[in-house]
């Protein structure tokens, strides 16, 4: 660092003369990528050391900077990658073309993007994936959401699941972005792993307050992921082996201009219950997603990327007796099966061109659909010859496809974007059949048409100051109502000296699809719907301010930020009678309570140390997420259920040596809220007049009334990285162990009595009931290994 | 064949046979502990009432107090308290207490349809509680009666009813079976009915009746009884019991939808329910 720090002065000094000779204002661009694949680089910090004007490069690697001066000396900054420094005279429109070299060969294990921390946006959230690799994970499986949730303002809900709350919101609230196309369902192994593969992800964002004009429809986050484009220089993979997975990736060049990447996983847990299977009753299990990626540079100018990707899982419990009788008959077989299979598949087309000297024209075309369905057979074969045949199934499935353009300009200190969007979507909510009778939850199958219209200004007058302002008009057409509204978006960073900056967010924005879970013990059955005439969009707001600071060389950073925010329109399902069945044709918005309110309001605090041997973070945040309905608790405010007081995420990662690199992970979060009874109608037996009323009867006075245990957890992850003789692979060795002190987190709560019976076995009474604290996850040991593979070691072994 | 394992290689092993055994032990055992303090809400008991008036009985007024929710015991009726009802905003009856209930020492007065009647109650712990007012409900209107044995079954009678225009929902018909017409030998049979809705807006109760009960205790049948009459109430009730029956929360946490937090009651200041029933009787001589 001392080194690289006097030549950046030396390079200065030398440079200052020409700057001092010219003041004429021009605009450069350019495309980054990696010298090692040539993919393009998404997020590259690049500023020029004399203004200190800087820009961060896009999705497709494209920056774009306008500076005081011809004479400029540009900094390149990219975490695990080597500085680079370009010092020359620029002309109006020219477009430059910046390589960047791999820093060394053990990833580095810096903890956040420096792009991120250097423009002072902590609303927005971003760990490197090498960082993400190396820290510690449930069963060894990197895994992006789980991750990102370490940040400030960002939690899980429940220990095991993957929905993310973002400042309070809830899942539904998020917009989850696999290269642009939305994506539904996050949750494999019944919400213990997120859907993306952390090998093909190139880099992910979290935007937790004022978004870009482009994106819009929900509340909360938007979560924006992109997978990497393939090596364009030489093929290489990397499989790896954990204990609950097996994955591997390829990637390569298919020729000059166009790379390819396929990555897939899947799991274990099939052979295992295969091998657990016996004549009556065999379980199956398939879980994998898959990614596929191809990328075709036409020149410098325009560029074409095609992604796919496809994720289920499907388990299924098949029962076969043979004999016994069924009533009165005489049976031969039966064949009863019961499942659930759900899963995601999105499709994007992406293309961007550059037209001119600084505009770029952008166009992507998408398709997503998330589908679940659960089913149960049941087939009886009897000795008179009969069969019967009992089947009922339920499915829920939504999909979206649309079309968005965009038109990206930038002048001087301005950058302007512009487009619009398309987007058809349709949801059936859950439709279901049985054999003996036609029966269906909901039937309202929902279709509608969004435009959007979008305009977003970026103004950088000076080194200090960033003025952003987006509008984004909405247009949304359900068949029986008509939407429109104008969402406004403003942020703003102001730099108070080298040290201090403070930054204002203000997000206004409407949703038109709700959420719904089935069932309140579990996530698995996600339920999305369009609004309707009935059940008008959600709408939300946000203002948050932050005051950031920097130690002189940038090693330590402090950020702080306090934010409000107010929804409406918010969607629950009703309560009802559990012991009563829907029957019937029922439209879904006679299940649901609507017009519920929100309100959150938060502090948040990260400290980060981003250099030396010892590196990490340390995340608090205080938040009270409360809402409001008029059906519900007497129409009081009452605590969301995931509201967490306090969340405390501790990161440290520390190389030993050059092989070994140790992590460790501490989570502290206040406990959810859970709805217990206040009192109970004792047992009454009371039988007059032909009524019985039997009491024992519980009184919920009161929606999220109890607080669990507080949650705690602390994971180490040991990584163990070698080259294999003469470098034919690179492998990696992890030792991860989740929940180091076996911390009994609550998952669920239970109560137990038992009866009490006399010698003579008269019945006495029952016990005291206990409560009993239900955790997921013990401690949990794990190993996994990679080993990655490339034509470039081999040709590095044949140079030898 | 019998495999040797010598020593070295016993001591490779043995880290990793370790590991799978400590994963083994720990995945095999339920991760649970007890939680140390009180987790469930503490809320100062309310009076519960279950009580109803109707114009074929004395009114019946059950009082207890709620319980904690772990707590397992059975209701505990209170004796002490004072217990009035009131019809269109006089005093009926004052209520005396009998074998676990509040009932009448008087006739039963006639309540007819329309009747406003309300509940106060009276109790040094609880102090001054009072019902809305309920609405005694019109009797149904009995229309035709019919009824005859079932073809090849002489131990069984079919017994139909047509009624204009029951209450939907709130309404039930029951039979009382018995060999004479004492109320001493009267039995709540077991009856099947079936319900049929008419386009006229009438509805037709088909009921299922035997002719012979066989009288179980402990198990063991000792006594059959010849059923000579048959009495088939038709019973329209006021809306409080089914909206406070229809609000019970599920006793588990889980299920489709979430639990209901707002048990119906009808009484101010306390839990349970107040409702009245209108009678509507047929006889039926065998």
């Amino acid at each position: 660092m001392q080194c690289k720090g006097t030549l950046l002065s030396f390079v200065l000094v030398l440079y200052f003369p020409f700057c001092i000779l010219s003041q004429k204002a021009v605009t450069i661009r350019g495309t980054i990528g990696s010298l090692d694949s040539g993919e393009p680089m998404v997020g590259v910090f690049v500023q020029d050391t004399m203004s200190r004007r800087y820009a961060i490069s896009d999705g497709h690697g494209v920056f774009s900077l306008s500076l005081p001066n011809e004479k400029a000396c540009l900094f390149f900054q990219y975490t695990g990658f080597e500085n680079q420094f370009l010092c020359d005279s620029f002309e109006e429109g020219e477009s430059l073309s910046v390589l960047l070299h791999r820093a060394g060969e053990l990833p580095q294990v810096e903890v956040t993007a420096s792009a991120i921390s250097r423009t002072m946006t902590s609303d927005v959230a971003s760990i490197p994936m090498n960082t993400v690799r190396l820290l510690p994970q449930l069963g060894g499986e990197a895994d992006v959401l789980k991750t990102i949730a370490l940040m400030p303002g960002i939690s899980l809900g429940v220990e095991g699941t993957t929905g993310l709350h973002i400042r309070g919101g809830s899942p539904g609230q998020n917009l989850v972005l696999l290269d642009e196309a939305p994506v539904y369902n996050l949750s494999h192994f019944g919400a213990f792993l997120s859907v993306f593969n952390a090998g093909a992800v190139k880099q992910f964002q979290v935007h937790k307050g004022s978004w870009p004009a482009q994106y819009g429809g929900r509340l909360s986050g938007l979560v924006d992921i992109r997978t990497r484009e393939g090596n364009r220089r030489y093929w290489e993979g990397k499989a790896t082996i954990s204990p609950l997975l097996a994955s591997i990736l390829v990637e390569g060049p298919v020729s000059d201009k166009t790379s390819i990447l396929f990555s897939g996983r899947s799991s274990w847990l099939g052979g295992l219950l295969k091998l657990m299977s016996n004549e009556e009753a065999t379980p199956k299990y398939l879980m994998y997603d898959a990614n596929a990626k191809i990328t075709h540079f036409f020149n410098d100018r325009n560029q074409l990327h095609l992604s796919y990707y496809s994720s289920l899982d499907d388990s299924q419990v098949k029962e076969v007796i043979t004999g016994g009788t069924l009533g009165s008959r005489e049976r031969l077989s039966s064949d009863s099966r019961a499942g659930v299979k759900w899963g995601n598949q999105t499709a994007t087309i992406r293309q961007s061109s550059l037209l001119g000297k600084s505009i770029v024209f952008q166009n992507v075309i998408y398709y997503t659909r998330y589908r679940f369905n659960s089913y149960e057979s049941d087939r009886n074969y009897f000795a008179d010859g009969e069969e019967t045949f009992f089947a009922t199934s339920s499915t829920s499935s939504n999909r979206d496809f649309g079309v968005r353009s965009l038109l990206s300009y930038q002048k001087n200190s301005w950058k302007l974007k512009v487009g619009g969007e398309l987007v058809k979507q349709q949801y059936s909510p859950n439709s279901g059949f049985a054999t003996d009778n036609d029966s269906t939850l909901f039937v309202s199958t929902a279709k509608a048409l969004q435009q959007n219209y979008f305009v977003d200004g970026e103004y950088q007058p000076n080194r200090a100051w960033t003025l952003r302002l987006g509008l984004r008009y909405t247009h949304h057409n359900s068949g029986d109502t008509v939407y429109s509204f104008l969402e406004p978006r403003l942020r703003t960073n102001v730099q108070l000296g080298r040290q201090w900056g403070i930054s204002f967010n203000a997000h206004y924005g409407q949703q038109y699809i709700h959420l719904l879970f089935g069932g309140n013990t579990g996530l698995l059955n996600e339920i999305w719907l369009g609004s309707t005439a009935r059940v008008p969009p959600q709408r939300g707001s946000l203002l948050a301010m932050g005051i950031y600071w920097s130690s002189k060389k940038g090693a330590y950073t402090v950020e702080l930020e306090t934010f409000y925010r107010r929804m409406s329109g918010l969607v629950e399902f009703q309560s009802i009678d559990q012991s009563s069945e829907v029957t019937g044709p029922t439209e879904w918005e006679d299940l649901v309570e609507t017009g519920g309110q929100g309100r959150v309001k938060g502090l948040e605090l990260l400290v980060r140390k981003r250099s030396g041997k010892l590196t990490g973070w340390l995340s608090y945040t205080w938040s009270n997420s409360s809402r409001r309905f008029n059906t519900i608790n007497r129409g009081d405010w009452f605590p969301f259920r995931f509201d967490r007081r306090h969340d405390i995420s501790l990161v440290l990662l520390y190389p030993l040596g050059k092989k070994w690199t140790c992590s460790a992970t501490w989570i502290y979060q206040t406990g959810s809220y859970l709805t217990l009874p206040t009192a109970k109608i004792p047992n009454t037996y009371i039988l007059e007049d032909g009524i019985f009323y039997s009491g024992n009867i519980n009184i919920n006075e009161r929606r999220n009334n109890v607080r669990l245990p507080a949650y705690h957890r602390l994971d180490i992850s040991v990584t163990y990285a070698w080259k294999g003789r003469k470098r034919k692979r690179d492998y990696r060795l992890g030792f991860d162990i989740y929940n180091a002190y076996n911390r009994i987190n609550p998952y669920f709560i239970r109560t137990e009595s038992a009866a009490v019976f006399s010698n003579t076995g008269e019945y006495l009474g029952q016990t005291e009931p206990k409560t009993t604290v239900v955790g997921l996850f013990p401690l949990i040991p794990s190993v996994s290994f990679s080993c990655d593979f490339n034509q470039r070691s081999l040709n590095l072994r044949s140079n030898d | 064949m019998i495999k040797t394992v010598d020593a070295h290689t016993l001591r490779k092993r043995l880290p990793a046979s370790l590991l799978l055994l400590l994963v083994l032990v720990l995945t095999s055992c339920e991760f649970s502990r007890e939680y140390p303090g009180d987790l469930f809400p503490e809320e100062d008991a309310q009076l519960v009432v279950f009580g109803f008036a109707g114009n074929k009985r004395s009114p019946i007024v059950y009082l207890f107090p709620t319980v904690s929710y772990l707590d397992t015991s059975s209701a505990a009726f209170i004796e002490d308290a004072e217990v009035t009802l009131w019809r269109n905003g006089s005093l009926l009856q004052n209520l005396r207490y009998d074998s676990d209930k509040y009932t009448a020492d008087d006739e039963n007065p006639l309540l007819v349809s329309g009747d406003t009647l309300q509940l106060g109650i009276n109790h040094l712990d609880y102090g001054e509680l009072w019902s809305d007012h309920v609405i005694m409900p019109p009797t149904a209107s009995l229309e035709e009666v019919d009824w005859s044995y079932l073809t090849d079954d002489s131990t069984r009678i079919i017994a139909t009813l047509l009624v204009d225009n029951p209450l939907s929902v709130v309404h039930s018909v029951s039979a009382i079976l018995s060999s004479s017409h004492s109320t001493e030998s009267r039995i709540v049979g077991n009856t099947a009915v079936s319900e049929t809705a008419l386009s006229n807006g009438k509805t037709q109760y088909q009921i299922d009746l035997p002719t012979h009960i066989t009288i179980i205790d402990d198990f063991i049948p000792v006594d059959t009884i010849n059923v000579t009459h048959i009495e088939i109430n038709i019973d329209q009730m006021s809306r409080e019991y089914e909206l406070h029956k229809t609000s019970f929360p599920d006793g588990d946490f889980g299920g489709f939808f979430p639990p209901q937090d707002t048990l119906y009651t009808n009484i101010k200041g306390g839990q349970g329910v107040f409702f009245v029933k209108s009678t509507t009787s047929y006889l039926i001589v065998l």
